[in-house]
């Protein structure tokens, strides 16, 4: 392991605020301030340069979804950033507005997902590196929403899983090792499921992300 | 000549004395021309009729020349021509009604003739006996000009009548008045006033080439004749120019005004007016011009009687029968806005208004418009906000807390005058609305006629400033208990979206550091598979408590309700809905009772369409409508639903309720269901 990844993380309850940053250290990453209130985690993120910023969403001082702003304001000034949203909410459309016009570097996860060490490690690395990471059950939601005459409908189960797999940022490779197959598998599911949603064919994650995301918010 | 003898009644008198006799003392003028046309003879009548001094001036001259040698044009007439001396030859008696005779002096006078022929010594003469008429035709002059004179009356007279009867606009019939009158008495100035109770008289009706025209208020103080008529109830005449001071009299001078009749128009008893009459020549007002006036006001005023007594009559059923309607729909606490209407439009068709706005005075010194009728939609529009200041009425009921009037917004200062200038409304009366002991604001009707609304009519409308004052004190009353039961609503939310709060930061939070303490346990190398086991089951379940919080929090309220509104929060349900729901809603915030209220309701309607509608597809909207947010929840599905007592929905109609708002449920078998609150928005005046 070379230099560790440097984080910065907010909440305004100071038992979960603790306990994310102990298990963040546990998970070999290197906290180096944290933040109470939606003001203060700006102006740390400004300082620190951090590779990753891990917030909450409701915090002081309007204890409404200032957490939530202060990461699109972040996102929005300091691009190099990462930002990754723990969330006690289950809305697609906190996700959304999260991710914006660019999936990269961002991540928006269940705040029970800090009792999953492999989820939160994996999610705070992808989003360091410019990749995405939104919550599995997000994503569940907006893939299952029901719609009329929906082309995501003609998908077989194993397409609307790559699917899913694609929103929540996946490489292919990481789909290919979640679904336990071949990654010319994965290409094959990803141009059959992009010809039948009639959506424009995208080498770049982050961009494709993004198609998906737009697509199943349309 | 025989010595003939006549018998007067047993008496032998010689026939030539008596014949004699006759003639000289007789007045009638009698005259004897012989065969020549010569004059033989003339009684002492004849020539002193004829302005000769004696009988000896005539006697021996040529008849017709003497006394007959021009016609009344001036014209020669020929002795050939004349009828008079016709009898010599024809033997026929001559009479002629109307000619003309010459004295010595060359004058002209009328007469009336006979010429009778007879038998004289060189062949035929004739006698003739005429009649001065001059008086006579001078009375038929007379009588022919009265004749014309009360023709002219007369027609003068039935052309008002006709007006009347074809039910003419007052007005018409004033101004229509003033000018037969005009007319008839040659004058050079009319001028009917209608008497006001308060010491002013105003122009009904105006004739003449003066600036005075119908709707001119004027003061009846000076010695002016109409004060004189209200004083005495009688006709009067001064034959001067007028004196004194006072618009009336300026005229009357300009005019050069010399001679000036004034007649009451008394109705019921009552003096209810004057016409006025002024010439600057006081033969156009003959004596017994007022006796013709005095004819023609008793008809005036019997027309305004008749009209009178049958307008106060239709008035009074009229106003009647408005006023128990608009108590009707007070009484069943109608919005305001509906009374508040409707009492423009009745009090406006009722008192031949052009106009009537409802006004509210605000505590911070505005006159806001609440309400407003037209005739031709010409009213200060709903909503205008003026300054409360300047010359109105709206100032004056509002100062005096009574009804008022302003009979000319002519020159009269402030935005609303001039408002109304431009809106052509040229007076006003006003009724205060007075609420809980303060003048809350008035009622206000307004004319574009050029005659005030009539007196009094400020007091009839108060009547209805009543109606509005009760129905505001309705509305504010039962506005409190809506602001009351809303508070309650809004508290309960409140305690909903607190409770969340608790959750998110008590409970929720010592399940995630939960989580986190078992998650850095299991981390642990020194645990045995046991305390493993354990570990990963207390995740488990930490996990599961964390979700099951959740959905209990977003069940109780939801953060993204508070945070991102309707829309979004019905975006979410739609996320989780088992079939398809279509969303319209926008994006805008609405007060939170109100959100939270059609929330719950689409929540709600939701739960059902998926437990029992048997629907493929579901539609939300929710769109402002006339101050209302209408939320409508539709599916395609079985229909045959109902609010049941008791149930989800019927809870949440109380809850609308409790915001002023309706739910109703259109669920016929077999055509889907479609669920509709209507939820009133705060009034943002």
């Amino acid at each position: 392991m070379t230099t560790a990844l440097r984080i910065v993380v907010g909440d305004d309850q100071p038992l979960t605020l603790e306990g994310v940053a102990h298990v963040l250290r546990e998970a070999g990453f290197d906290v180096v301030a944290t933040a109470r209130d939606a003001v203060d985690l700006v102006r740390k993120a400004r300082a620190h340069k951090p590779d990753v910023v891990v917030t909450d969403i409701q915090m002081p001082p309007d204890n409404t979804d200032d957490g939530l702003r202060a990461a699109q304001t972040i996102r929005h000034e300091l691009p190099d950033i990462g930002v990754l949203v723990l969330s006690q909410y289950l809305e697609a459309r906190y996700a959304l507005d999260l991710v914006g016009d660019r999936a990269g570097g961002v991540g928006y996860l269940l705040k029970h997902r800090v009792g999953d060490l492999a989820i939160l490690t994996d999610a705070v690395r992808r989003v360091a590196h410019g990749g995405s990471a939104l919550d599995p059950d997000v994503v569940q939601q907006m893939v299952g929403r029901r719609r009329r005459d929906d082309p995501i409908d003609q998908l077989t189960p194993k397409e609307r899983e790559v699917l899913g797999l694609m929103a929540e940022g996946r490489s292919n490779q990481g789909i290919a090792d979640h679904l336990v197959v071949t990654v010319a598998a994965v290409e094959r599911h990803i141009t059959a499921i992009f010809n039948k949603l009639d959506l424009r064919r995208t080498a770049e994650d982050q961009r494709r992300v993004l198609a998906v995301l737009q697509y199943l918010r349309r | 000549v025989p010595h003939a003898v006549t018998d007067l009644d047993g008496w032998t008198v010689g026939a030539e004395d008596v014949l004699a006799a006759v003639l000289q003392s007789v007045a009638q003028p009698i005259w004897v021309v012989d065969p020549e046309g010569l004059i033989r003879f003339a009684n002492p009548a004849a020539v002193d009729t004829l302005g000769y001094a004696e009988v000896g001036e005539l006697l021996g001259r040529h008849s017709h020349e003497t006394i007959h040698y021009r016609r009344p044009d001036g014209s020669a007439y020929p002795a050939s021509e004349c009828p008079m001396l016709l009898p010599r030859t024809t033997g026929e008696t001559v009479a002629r009604d109307v000619d003309w005779f010459f004295r010595r002096d060359g004058t002209m006078f009328a007469v009336s003739y006979v010429s009778v022929p007879i038998a004289m010594p060189g062949g035929r003469g004739a006698v003739v006996a005429f009649i001065d008429i001059e008086d006579r035709l001078r009375a038929e002059a007379v009588l022919h000009d009265r004749d014309a004179v009360l023709t002219q009356d007369q027609a003068a007279l039935r052309r008002v009548a006709t007006l009347v009867a074809q039910g003419a606009e007052p007005a018409h019939v004033f101004s229509a008045v003033a000018r037969e009158v005009g007319r008839l008495a040659n004058a050079q100035m009319v001028l009917m006033s209608r008497y006001e109770p308060d010491g002013t008289a105003i122009v009904i009706g105006a004739w003449g080439d003066h600036p005075l025209r119908a709707g001119a208020r004027w003061t009846l103080d000076g010695p002016s004749i109409s004060a004189t008529v209200l004083q005495t109830g009688r006709t009067a005449r001064f034959d001067d120019a007028p004196e004194g001071p006072g618009a009336i009299a300026d005229v009357a001078r300009d005019l050069g005004v010399h001679s000036r009749v004034g007649v009451p128009i008394v109705v019921d008893g009552r003096i209810w007016g004057v016409v006025a009459v002024g010439a600057t020549d006081r033969r156009s007002l003959p004596a017994g011009i007022e006796t013709r006036l005095e004819e023609f006001t008793e008809l005036v005023a019997t027309a305004i009687s008749n009209s009178q007594a049958h307008e106060d009559l239709r008035r009074l059923a009229e106003e009647q029968a408005a006023l128990r309607r608009l108590a009707t729909l007070v009484a069943q606490c109608a919005e305001p806005r509906l009374v508040f209407d409707a009492v423009c439009e009745e009090t406006g068709r009722l008192f031949a208004a052009t106009t009537v706005n409802l006004a509210h005075f605000t505590p911070d010194g505005f006159n806001l418009t609440i309400a407003g009728w037209s005739l031709r939609k010409v009213h200060v529009p709903t909503g205008t906000r003026l300054p409360l200041e300047g010359d109105t009425v709206n100032n004056v009921v509002r100062r005096t807390a009574a009804p008022g009037r302003f009979d000319s917004y002519e020159g009269a200062s402030g935005e609303l005058a001039a408002r109304l200038r431009r809106l052509g409304i040229r007076s006003e009366v006003g009724a205060p609305v007075v609420v809980e002991g303060r003048v809350w604001g008035a009622l206000v009707a307004g004319t574009d006629e050029p005659v005030p609304l009539p007196a009094g009519t400020e007091l009839r409308l108060a009547e209805f400033g009543e109606l509005i004052a009760t129905a505001v004190s309705n509305a504010t009353s039962r506005a409190e208990l809506v602001s009351s039961r809303a508070r309650i609503v809004q508290a309960a939310d409140e305690q909903r979206r607190r409770v969340v709060r608790d959750l998110h930061d008590g409970a929720q939070q010592r399940l995630v550091t939960a989580v986190i303490a078992l998650q850095l346990a299991q981390g642990r190398d020194d645990l045995s598979p046991e305390v493993r086991a354990l570990v990963d089951t207390g995740l488990g379940h930490a996990g599961a408590a964390i979700d099951e919080l959740r959905d209990l929090a977003q069940g109780i309220h939801p953060a993204i309700l508070t945070h991102h509104g309707l829309a979004a929060a019905v975006e979410a349900l739609a996320d989780r809905a088992p079939l398809p729901v279509e969303v319209e809603i926008s994006d805008e915030r609405y007060p939170s009772t109100v959100e939270s209220a059609a929330y719950f309701i689409v929540a709600e309607a939701l739960t059902n369409v998926a437990k029992y509608a048997r629907a493929s597809t579901a539609r939300v909207t929710a769109r402002q409508d006339e101050g209302r947010l209408l939320v409508t929840v539709e599916d395609d599905g079985a229909g045959g639903a109902a609010l049941r007592p008791g149930g989800g929905l019927a809870g949440l109609g109380d809850r609308v309720a409790a915001l002023d708002g309706t739910l109703s449920i259109e669920s016929p078998v077999g055509a889907g269901t479609t669920i509709r609150a209507l939820i009133p928005l705060p009034d943002l005046t």
